[in-house]
Order: structure tokens, then C-alpha cells, then sequence
């Protein structure tokens, strides 16, 4: 009997209506802490940091480079893990937040992708070389386009929930394999600038920037996926009351 | 600043073309991921508001042709 009292709160945060109504008030505070760590972070790495003392200042596409890579990869354990809760506990709105990861986890991947090689062309001397880091983070992309394509191979929404679950689960092998793929093969990527343990291997001045990018970035991935979940709860829950009467309500909403 | 001046700023001893066009890429892409969730929305409420519509006029449909049938 206890049992089922004390899980209540978790079915209630498995509630699209919950969810839905809940990030209403979120979001436009979500906009302006994203807007302001963006600017702030990127006039501060862009204009006012020192340039590298060997790269120049083609360094300063790391304020978007890092950051992009980073959430990108945090990304993909956002979404299997919600298609691993989608999976155990048959919790619709897991499936649903799954789904609004994958898009935004694949461009986050494609920025880092294009601003890497942009980086390459002036650092290396080419835009593209098939190095560990570079591939495994291509294959990322491949997994994060397979999520989304999946969604479309089923009309059914439940399989195509579990497959994607699936492929997100199995997927995530190749996640320690990018971080670690610096470390592991001889590559052209430089290795980690940021590490759980030690000091950054840079100078205050430029780190600072970076971490506000950083945060910058998971502000602006909460955002766009609350944005992506929003709209998958109204087109998958349009035949729930609630949201009748929200269309009915506002029907000019724009 | 650590530039001197606006042009500096933009060329970056030579390295201006590569920052800038990562930051457009960027911003295109990122700017993107926001209005696209937002168009998705207002397409489902445009769908639902549509389907509300038309079960409306299709119940009203029925009233009207069970009101005309001739009592027996």
C-alpha cells in the first residue's frame, strides 16, 4: 500500500498534461538565461579573449566547437536513457522526450562536425582526416539519424517507441569510445582541454568563456527540448480533453 | 577588446573567415532547432482545432436529419 502511495510522484512526472502545463512557466525564463549566457559567453571568447599562442585566433571556434560536441554527447544519454525508462516502466512521455532528443542531438552533432573541419582547414591544413575522434563522432551522427528515421519506418507509435529505444540503448557503446578515442589511437584531435580530474590545460582567461558556452549550450539543449516535447504531446495526445480545451481556449495562439 | 578595431575584429589576422563562418552555421542551425519545434506546435493545434470542427458540424449534421426524419 505504502509502495503505491510513495510512486505516485513518478507517475505524475511520466504526465504529458503534467509536463505540459509545468515547462509553460519555464520557458520563457529558460529563453533569457539561454540568450544571456550565449551572447555573454561568445562576445567574452570572441572578442575579448587573448588568441593561442600557436593557433591564433582560429582557437576561438572552440567557445561553439566544444560546447556543441559536448552537449551533443551528453545528448545521446538523455535520450537512451529516456527510451530505457520509456522501455522498463511503459511511461509514454520517456518515449516522447526520447524522440525530441534525437533531432537536436544530431544538429548539435552536425555544428560540431562542421565547425571542427572549418577548425581543421587553418590548424591541420585539411577540413576532413579519418581519425578516431572525428569518425566515431560521424557514426554519432549516423545513430542519432537512425532514431529519427525510425519514427517514420513504423505507423505504429508504440514500435516505433521501442525500436528507437533499442537503437539508443545499443548505440550508446560508442559514446565512452568518443571520449575516450583521444586517448586511446594516435590522432590529429588534440586531446580533452577540459578533464574531471587536474586543471584545464588553459590559460583562465580563455577558460572562463568556454565554460560560460558550456553552460550556455545545456541551457539551450533544456530548451529546445522542452520546445520538441511540447509539440510531440499535442500531436500525440490529440485526442485527450485537456487538450481540446487548450485549442479551444486559445485557437489564435500564435 | 583584445582587437583594436572593428575590421580587426572581423578579420582576425586572416583567420576572421573561418570564427565567422562557424558562428553562421551555428547560429542558422540553432536558430532552427527553436523555430522548429514552435512551427510543429502550431501545425498540431491548426490539426486539432480542424478535427474539432469538423465533428462538430458533423454531429450538427446528424441533429438536423434526425429532427427532419418524419415521425412514425
Amino acid at each position: 500500500m505504502n509502495f503505491n502511495l510513495q510512486w505516485t510522484w513518478f507517475h505524475r512526472l511520466g504526465s504529458p498534461r503534467w509536463f505540459y502545463q509545468k515547462t509553460q512557466r519555464w520557458l520563457p525564463w529558460l529563453a533569457i538565461a539561454t540568450l544571456a549566457l550565449l551572447v555573454t559567453g561568445l562576445v567574452w571568447g570572441l572578442a575579448f579573449a587573448p588568441p593561442d599562442a600557436k593557433q591564433g585566433n582560429s582557437f576561438r571556434i572552440i567557445y561553439l566547437h566544444v560546447p556543441a560536441s559536448v552537449v551533443a554527447l551528453a545528448g545521446y544519454y538523455i535520450m537512451a536513457i529516456s527510451g530505457a525508462v520509456g522501455l522498463i516502466w511503459r511511461i509514454k512521455l520517456s518515449f516522447m522526450l526520447m524522440r525530441s532528443a534525437a533531432p537536436i542531438g544530431a544538429a548539435l552533432t552536425f555544428i560540431a562536425l562542421v565547425t571542427g573541419a572549418i577548425w581543421g582547414k587553418p590548424t591541420w591544413g585539411a577540413y576532413w582526416v579519418w581519425d578516431a575522434r572525428i569518425t566515431s563522432m560521424l557514426i554519432l551522427l549516423f545513430l542519432y539519424f537512425g532514431v529519427i528515421a525510425l519514427r517514420h519506418t513504423y505507423s505504429n507509435n508504440e514500435a516505433a517507441d521501442k525500436a528507437g529505444a533499442v537503437l539508443s540503448l545499443v548505440g550508446m557503446v560508442n559514446v565512452p569510445i568518443i571520449y575516450k578515442s583521444v586517448d586511446w589511437w594516435q590522432t590529429l584531435h588534440q586531446p580533452a582541454t577540459i578533464k574531471f580530474t587536474g586543471a584545464p590545460s588553459m590559460h583562465p582567461d580563455m577558460f572562463a568563456p568556454l565554460v560560460v558556452m558550456i553552460i550556455g549550450f545545456y541551457s539551450f539543449y533544456s530548451l529546445a527540448l522542452i520546445l520538441f516535447a511540447r509539440a510531440e504531446i499535442l500531436r500525440r495526445e490529440y485526442r485527450a480533453s485537456w487538450v481540446r480545451q487548450l485549442v479551444t481556449n486559445q485557437p489564435a495562439e500564435k | 577588446m583584445y582587437f583594436d578595431s572593428l575590421q580587426q575584429l572581423m578579420s582576425m589576422n586572416g583567420h576572421g573567415i573561418y570564427v565567422w563562418s562557424s558562428f553562421a552555421i551555428s547560429a542558422v542551425v540553432m536558430i532552427g532547432l527553436i523555430v522548429k519545434p514552435l512551427r510543429q506546435k502550431q501545425a498540431a493545434m491548426k490539426n486539432i482545432e480542424l478535427q474539432i470542427k469538423l465533428q462538430a458540424s458533423k454531429q450538427a449534421a446528424k441533429q438536423t436529419e434526425v429532427a427532419d426524419a418524419p415521425h412514425s
